[in-house]
């Protein structure tokens, strides 16, 4: 417990062991053509999504022949897991104004009845979602600018509120790893099991950021706290002190965030699994990022400080 | 001030609760129209079901629609809306040319996309007789022109052809049946156009002409006689004309004019209700479960000061739904999960004091004095906690869709409500209890056994 200052390479090496991987997979996404990477929902790529379920279970590969045949030969078809099957196409009958008053629905009427004519009747219609060009462009560009103003945002915050740009910098390297390991995570995951990022993937990003920040307000805080108090002290034992210190707090908040988000993961369905899953994921790295990060950065940055006046004062006095 | 702190809590608490639990309360409705707007939780279309289109208004030329045109256009499209007798629809402008509709529990979407996405220009184009041909009544035979009488759905190519009146001369219309029994769509015009109409059509008996909306040919007569009386009939297709729904979302479409500039659907969204309601079920199920799990860990680890926090844990749920219901927030499932997720925050202000109270007591100070420095020493880390959390919401609020929205709205109203009753009403409680002499061991808020008899040995002193 009292080493984690002493320690902070083992701890900056494990950070960059978790990062390094997600970060090869997610910069690999634009290169690869899908196969690697991030996978994107239809709100960021465009395209339609129909769930239903058939009265009679269905392969998967006879509705995608089906809607295939339908004309659509880019749909995907999975499973849901409740009897759901998932449809995955391009964007399907969205509406121009010069269009006849009377065809909306008929694309995906056309691919209703050659998958009932396949499969039998179905026997509960889902949810139909349709995202244009337009909105996925909209979405890309959103998802940017808020990363990038929370980040500017909390940079500001903390640098305000301990007057030193330091405390700012090294806030905002621990919530940039925190953006990194949950990105890189979904890269991965993408890769692997296909999991998709939706619309709400920028927002639990923006929801770790100031989240994850919070640990580093405690700990930085009694770093405030204890450089009055110990005045003189060594600043690597004063944050160490400090760390271990509020050690007991972080756990319990991190653990009591975790349990909610876990009990929401396990028995809440649709369309935020994925959701939960990207708050759980970046804020337990939020509070290693902040305990083992952050605060190991300032004694960093202050030794090297240090070190340097060392050097200056020794080539002053040669 | 201090005096009057917990019957303030207390009546506060108690209205919040009324405001829950209380049927058919309701408010005055902002803005102009006056009238009242019931108190209730409002659910998302994710969790209700219903149907979303979001439409993006397409300039005409290269003209843009302007504000005022934006506004029309959504009046438009909202009285469209409420003729289909759809509960509770919600027409909104977003951004400079985008337009959401949001419409609980529809069975017809598709009907519904069409009508509100037409443009719904009608022009009655006269179709010249050396081009088109006439009908000879002399003979009782059509004369072929240079080119076909186009047929229905097709465009008019012809750029030379201007149309006689428009959709705007249309002073009603109403749904007919025709002699020949087919579905027709009748219309009477305004004086103006009457008058258009009676001139032209008595000096080109035989000449077809053609009704266009939208740029496509729904019918192509011939004039028969010259139509004095203003009256006219659109035809649809087929043996039996119009179908049901296309006749009646003519009609409305006619009913209350066209729209400025078209516009087109660039997301839809229908989500049918046993779906919503199961994952409102679903999420509903696992924040009772979240909560209560926080309610044990506080409890278990805490102690007397865990159930403290967790009283102030029921007022601020309490607190929380009540001004849910009042602003109104839409709840989705995201929004849910931000509310569980807000649950966690407000605990995380209960454990920085708690953590404190414990350092304090370790190094052998009172109980009253602990909970005192517990208070006055997380509070810096509190606020700056919360404040950064709310640096995030406002950004997500300010530049987010409307999905994104709600969640950051739900986080904002949490992370304020927390600030009160995680450090306001706790300590409020806190401070009675101690004073009570069997409240006042260590170990009931929190410190550890053994860490206790290193206290009563005057070991530990920090």
């Amino acid at each position: 417990m009292d080493k984690i200052i002493a320690r902070k390479r083992w701890f900056f090496l494990f950070s960059l062991v978790i990062t390094i991987p997600g970060l090869l997979f997610t910069l690999a996404t634009p290169f690869s053509n899908g196969t690697i990477g991030l996978k994107f929902s239809i709100d960021y790529t465009g395209g339609t999504i129909w769930e239903f379920r058939p009265e009679n279970p269905a392969d998967p590969l006879v509705v995608q022949e089906a809607v295939s045949s339908a004309g659509h030969e880019e749909a995907t078809v999975t499973e849901a897991g409740t009897g759901f099957l998932i449809v995955r196409t391009k964007p399907l009958d969205l509406q121009v104004g010069q269009d006849q008053i009377d065809n909306a629905g008929a694309e995906l009427q056309a691919i209703r009845e050659a998958v009932v004519a396949a499969i039998g009747p179905i026997a509960e219609e889902g949810s139909v979602s349709t995202v244009g060009p337009v909105i996925s462009q909209d979405l890309t560009q959103q998802a940017l600018l808020l990363v990038v103003l929370g980040s500017i945002g909390i940079l500001l915050w903390m640098t305000y509120r301990f007057r030193n740009l330091r405390f700012g910098l090294a806030a905002l390297a621990a919530l940039l790893h925190d953006v990194i390991v949950t990105v890189g995570f979904f890269a991965i995951a993408g890769t692997i099991a296909g999991i998709e990022i939706d619309a709400l993937f920028v927002t639990a990003m923006l929801t770790i950021i100031g989240f994850s920040v919070h640990d580093t307000i405690v700990v930085f805080d009694r770093i405030r706290e204890n450089l009055v108090r110990h005045a003189g002290a060594p600043f690597g034992d004063i944050v160490n002190h400090s760390i271990v210190q509020t050690l007991g707090r972080s756990f319990n908040t991190t653990a009591t965030v975790l349990m909610t988000l876990l009990t929401l993961l396990v028995f809440a369905g649709g369309s935020i699994r994925t959701f939960v899953l990207t708050l759980f994921i970046g804020i337990l790295s939020g509070t290693y990022s902040s305990i083992f990060n952050a605060s190991p950065l300032l004694v960093w940055w202050e030794e090297r400080a240090q070190a340097r006046k060392a050097a200056a004062a020794r080539t002053r006095t040669a | 001030m201090r005096k009057f702190t917990p019957y303030l809590i207390l009546a506060t608490a108690l209205l919040a609760l009324a405001i829950d639990l209380l049927p058919n309360l309701s408010l005055p409705a902002g803005g102009t129209s006056g009238g009242t707007r019931p108190i209730e939780t409002k659910l998302g279309l994710d969790l209700r079901g219903g149907l979303r289109v979001e439409y993006q208004v397409q300039p005409v030329d290269g003209v843009s629609a302007t504000a005022a045109d934006l506004a029309t256009i959504r009046d438009i499209i909202e009285r469209r809306v409420n003729s289909t007798g759809v509960a509770e629809p919600l027409v909104q402008t977003q951004g400079a040319d985008r337009i959401v509709v949001e419409l609980p529990g529809v069975t017809n979407p598709d009907s519904i996309r069409a009508l509100l996405g037409t443009t719904g220009r009608l022009d009655l184009v006269p179709l010249p007789r050396e081009v088109y041909g006439f009908f000879d009544t002399a003979t009782g035979q059509p004369r072929d022109g240079v080119k076909p009488v186009p047929g229905e759905g097709e465009t008019l190519s012809d750029t030379s052809l201007t149309p006689l009146f428009s959709g705007d001369q249309i002073e009603s219309s109403s749904v007919q049946i025709d002699q020949s029994g087919r579905r027709v769509v009748s219309f009477k015009l305004k004086s103006e156009g009457a008058d258009l109409f009676a001139t032209w059509t008595k000096a080109n008996i035989g000449s077809y002409f053609a009704i266009v909306l939208d740029g496509a040919v729904k019918s192509a007569p011939y004039i028969q006689s010259a139509i004095t009386g203003g009256e006219a009939q659109i035809s649809g297709p087929g043996a039996s004309g119009f179908a049901v729904d296309e006749a009646t979302n003519l009609v409305t479409i006619l009913k209350f004019g066209s729209l400025p500039f078209p516009i087109a659907e660039i997301g839809v969204t229908d989500v049918k209700a046993t779906l919503g309601a199961a994952f409102l079920g679903q999420a509903l199920f696992a924040g009772a479960v979240g909560i209560l799990l926080v309610f044990l860990f506080m409890l278990l680890h805490y102690r007397l000061a865990g159930a403290v926090a967790n009283v102030a844990l029921v007022f601020y749920v309490i607190i929380v739904l009540a001004i849910f219901r009042l602003v109104p927030v839409t709840l989705t499932l995201a929004g849910i999960a931000g509310f569980v997720l807000s649950i966690g925050m407000a605990v995380d202000a209960n454990i920085l004091i708690f953590e404190r109270t414990k350092e304090e007591l370790r190094i052998g100070k009172g109980i009253g004095p602990a909970v005192e420095a517990g208070f006055s020493r997380a509070w810096n880390s509190i606020l700056d906690s919360n404040v950064s959390s709310l640096i995030t919401a406002f950004i997500l609020f300010y530049f987010g869709s409307s999905t994104i929205k709600g969640f950051a709205l739900v986080l904002i109203i949490g992370v304020l409500c927390s600030l009160f009753t995680a450090v306001t009403v706790t300590r409020l409680i806190l401070r009675a209890v101690i004073v009570r002499k069997r409240f006042s061991s260590p170990y009931l808020y929190g410190v550890a056994k053994g860490d206790l008899d290193a206290l009563g040995r005057g070991v530990i002193n920090g």
